[in-house]
């Protein structure tokens, strides 16, 4: 079931990556490959260089050394907006909504500017491939309501809206499911798992294991900017330095 | 054509129309003096809201766009006695110039970084003018008006005429941008620039077009002004009051729809004309300030955010 072997020709590879903030090191010489639809998990104590990780991947910060490689174009330099264009989709540890917009416009901001806008040549294709995306997510409801009233499990699934928006092969989820109910982060997974079915690749990370468990087709462990388990989800979590870490024995 | 872009074109026209028909009607000079200065503030601040509302990037230097338009219609009748489309053309390039390079260098500053960049901007901007022999440098220079041409029988009925035309430029260019893309995008980046650009939107782009296209229009708008009064000086025409009245008059207005500048400049124009001619010239900035302290507590949206959903950002029209 399990492949914990990277394929051949990933989709993201990870090279040599470094970064650090002044005298401090948040990712130290990373190296990982991550294959088409692939669903990986992100696990790490706090502060162990997942969003770093997250935000070099997705262009909000460059690294200092090494290179990310998407789909065999080294996109290292390449700004957000770029990386968005070229496949790369997110979703924010803390929601990050365009406020003054309605669910609706948040999507169309994505249709726009990113996805497939030679297949959603009007407007009128453009908000229907965004309904049928609110509908998939179970957001049809609030599609003409301002983000400003959204529950914190809406504002969750209205992120990953707009990011599926954009027609992403890799989607990353920056603790979607923080704060979540069991309930409403069961709803979360399975969309994510469905997501995984359609060649979407999707890195999650987390810190419910039992959704990392039940999710990852492999997961990494992060800790001090350093990988130090790597593998199927079982393996990992029964290595002794990931135990220590979150444990702290 | 959408309903109301029919609506729109339909209303602009008969703005038009009024206003060419005032000119050929009424004999009294004085409503056009008047009248001038307040489409003049239409266009400054429906211009400035394209950079300073659909973008959130304020811009204090409002009074810098504004004096390169004039000082380019002075340098422009100064060297080759140009007539005044040319000097208005070329005032709009010189400022989306200007736009561009603002751009380029303030942009990647947010906040109130910015708009202290741009206050700058104008001083420096403002200094070399006034050193400047050319132009007039500190002490001014005169300007002769060229004989009006038909069918208008005075020169500032003609200027009002040719600023309404502005007014029209600039709404249909911002109204344009809102309904656009373009214009979602800016909101986009306005709310949130970092999830904006991870939504694919390619902020520093758009950010200079919207400074490039605003600063067009407030050159443009400015350029006229020479010939208005006839008379051009550093201090009158880099006056920091025109940033802080349109600045004013977009924000009590509202910013998240093109006609909320031209209700805030209309309203404050307005006033200001009637206490400069019941009270005194004076009264206008304190009126300017009594009233944006009002609506900053009051109607923190504007006068559109007064009246719902319509109006709001993101809504078409």
């Amino acid at each position: 079931m399990t492949t914990p072997a990277a394929p051949r020709e990933p989709l993201l590879r990870i090279e040599a990556l470094t970064k650090n903030f002044g005298g401090f090191i948040a990712l130290d010489n990373i190296n990982v490959d991550i294959a088409k639809g692939e669903r990986f998990g992100l696990i790490g104590p706090n502060g162990s260089g997942k969003t770093t990780l997250v935000n070099c991947i997705s262009g909000a910060l460059r690294p200092n050394k090494g290179n990310v490689v998407f789909a065999g174009a080294d996109i290292t330099l390449l700004p957000p907006n770029r990386r968005s264009h070229r496949g790369i989709a997110r979703s924010f540890q803390i929601p990050r909504p365009f406020r003054s917009m309605t669910v609706l416009e948040n999507l169309m901001v994505a249709l726009d500017f990113a996805g497939n806008r030679e297949l959603l040549e009007t407007e009128a294709h453009r908000r229907d491939a965004a309904m049928s995306i609110l509908s998939r997510i179970g957001l049809t409801t609030r599609a003409t309501v301002p983000t400003a009233v959204l529950t914190q499990v809406e504002l969750r699934k209205m992120e990953l809206a707009r990011a599926l928006a954009t027609g992403p092969k890799l989607l990353i989820s920056d603790e979607a499911m923080a704060g979540l109910s069991t309930s409403e982060v069961d709803e979360v997974l399975d969309l994510l798992m469905s997501l995984g079915g359609e060649d979407i690749a999707i890195i999650m990370i987390e810190h419910i294991m039992q959704a990392v468990m039940r999710f990852s087709q492999r997961v990494m462990c992060l800790d001090a900017g350093r990988i130090i388990a790597i593998g199927a989800p079982s393996e990992v979590m029964a290595n002794a330095r990931v135990q220590e870490a979150y444990l702290g024995t | 054509m959408q309903r109301s872009s029919i609506v729109f074109w339909t209303g602009a026209l008969l703005f038009l129309a009024v206003v060419f028909a005032m000119t050929q009607l009424l004999r009294n000079e004085y409503p056009f003096f008047a009248g001038y200065v307040i489409l003049q503030f239409v266009v400054l601040s429906v211009a400035w809201t394209i950079l300073g509302g659909y973008a959130g990037y304020v811009n204090f230097g409002t009074n810098a766009f504004f004096g390169v338009g004039v000082y380019t219609a002075v340098l422009l009748v100064q060297a080759y006695k140009a007539p005044l489309g040319v000097q208005i053309a070329a005032a709009a390039v010189v400022g989306s110039l200007l736009g561009l390079g603002v751009g380029l260098l303030t942009l990647r500053m947010r906040g109130i970084f910015f708009s202290i960049a741009t206050i700058a901007l104008a001083i420096v901007i403002e200094t070399t003018v006034t050193n400047w022999r050319f132009v007039g440098g500190a002490a001014g220079i005169q300007l002769q008006r060229p004989p009006v041409t038909a069918p208008f029988d005075s020169y500032v009925k003609m200027l009002f005429f040719v600023q309404a035309l502005l007014v029209v430029l600039a709404v249909a260019i911002t109204r344009f941008i809102q309904n656009s893309r373009i214009g979602r995008g800016l909101h986009a980046l306005r709310d949130d620039e970092l999830a904006a650009e991870c939504t694919g939107v390619p902020t520093l782009r758009l950010k200079l077009l919207a400074c490039v296209i605003s600063g067009a229009l407030i050159s443009a708008g400015g350029a006229p002004a020479a010939m208005y009064v006839q008379y051009a000086n550093p201090d009158s025409a880099f006056n920091l009051n025109y940033s802080v009245s349109v600045l004013a008059m977009s924000l009590i207005g509202g910013t998240s729809h093109w006609i909320g500048p031209i209700l805030g400049a209309v309203l404050l124009g307005t006033t200001q004309q009637f206490l400069t001619v019941t009270i005194s010239s004076e009264i206008n900035v304190l009126v300017l300030g009594v009233m944006l302290v009002v609506f900053v507590v009051a109607a923190p949206k504007g006068i559109i955010g007064l009246f719902g959903k319509s109006f709001r950002s993101g809504g078409r029209a």
